[in-house]
Order: C-alpha cells, then structure tokens, then sequence
C-alpha cells in the first residue's frame, strides 16, 4: 500500500474533520472553492 | 487519427504559450459535495486540452495510507466550463476512468474558471487523482494583424479558420 505524503497526514486529517476536501497540488492559488483545503506537495 | 494537439500546437507555441500539466490529489471526506474552481495565474489565460482521470481508492485519514480501489457510482464529479463544456456528471466508474485521456477544450480565466462539483456519497474517505493538461499564455490577450483580441477570441477564430478551410475543400 502506498501512503499520501507523510508530514502532511495530521494537517489532511485537521481539514477532513472540519468537513473539507484537501486538494494536493503544486499551485494552490489555482484551487479556489469554499469548502477546500489546498496544500503544495512539499 | 490525429490527437488535438496537433491542431492546438500551431496556435500554442506561436502566441508564446507555455505547456505544463497540474495533478489534483483530492481526498473527499465521505458524505461532502464541494465546489472546485480551476483557474489560471493571474493575467494570463490557460487553455485546458485534456483531463486524465487517475485512481480512485480508499483513504485513511489516520495514518495517510491509500488503500483499496473503489468503483462506485457514489463518488463522482460533475464539471463544466463557460462556453465551451456544459455541466455533466461524471461517476468514477470504469467507463468514465477508462475515457482516458479524456479529451476536453475550454479556454480559462480568472473570470471563467473550470468548475468541479466533487460529490462523495459513501460512508468512506476517497483518494482521487486528476491530471489537467494546460497551455498557458503570458497575458489575457494577443495581438493578431494589428488587432488586440482575447485569447479565447482568437482561439474561436483559428478554429473557424480550420472549419472554413475543410468546408470550402468539401464544397468542391
């Protein structure tokens, strides 16, 4: 099994509680919406 | 059968377009309908040319494990795009993954963005991936024989300028 990037798993969990959907992607400030989470890759 | 590109390039790469691709990693909480916009830098204007669904799996929030796959009616996006796609649904299931790639045309702004509509109806975390193919141009507009137009103006007209090329051809 493979594991989405590790440092970020209690921050995806933080927003997911929250009722959010976390986008990954290398640009955020290309991801708009209101019930978004938007984190880079790093 | 050529792929669009080959007719997209020309225009692309003469008005100093640039070509890169984005991946959306989502993780969907189950239960979440969520509004998604795409949109370019500002100032500049991206053509989308094609969308690339990936995996669709389980999640673990707990420890960001991506688990097994899931193929589910449940889980699925609708999108749309100003002018160019009009809204529709598309369920994760094989007949939507495997239209891959999946071969889209929409000219985004700031102002027109492509817009998702990511819908997760099952009682679990879902990972899914997107791939976005864009050509993005350094400005809103270009300047054509002395004409400043839009990007998706001049865009609209070198297709018509290929549609028109073809029709006289056929008229013969």
């Amino acid at each position: 099994m493979s594991f989405i990037i590790k440092k970020r798993v209690g921050e995806i969990k933080k927003a997911l509680e929250q009722g959010k959907i976390v986008v990954i992607a290398r640009n955020p400030s290309r991801i708009k919406g209101e019930k978004v989470v938007v984190i880079d890759y790093d | 059968m050529p792929e669009i590109e080959t007719l997209l390039y020309p225009f692309f790469f003469s008005n100093n377009a640039v070509l890169w691709h984005d991946n959306l990693i989502m993780i969907i909480p189950p239960g979440l309908i969520a509004n998604v916009d795409y949109v370019p830098a500002p100032g500049r204007t991206a053509v989308i040319f094609y969308m690339m669904p990936g995996e669709v799996r389980e999640y673990n929030p707990e420890t960001g494990e991506i688990g097994v796959e899931i193929r589910s009616p449940n889980v699925y996006f609708e999108h749309a795009h100003p002018d160019w796609m009009r809204w529709h649904i598309d369920p994760l299931v094989w007949s939507f993954l495997k239209s891959n790639p999946y071969t889209f045309l929409g000219v985004a702004t700031n102002e027109k963005p492509h817009r998702l509509k990511i819908v997760n109806n099952t009682d679990k975390f879902v990972y899914f991936d997107l791939m976005l193919w864009i050509a993005e141009f350094p400005s809103d507009t270009i300047e054509v024989d002395g004409e400043e137009v839009s990007i998706e103006e001049a865009l609209r007209r070198y297709l018509r300028g290929i549609f028109k090329f073809f029709y006289r051809l056929g008229r013969r």
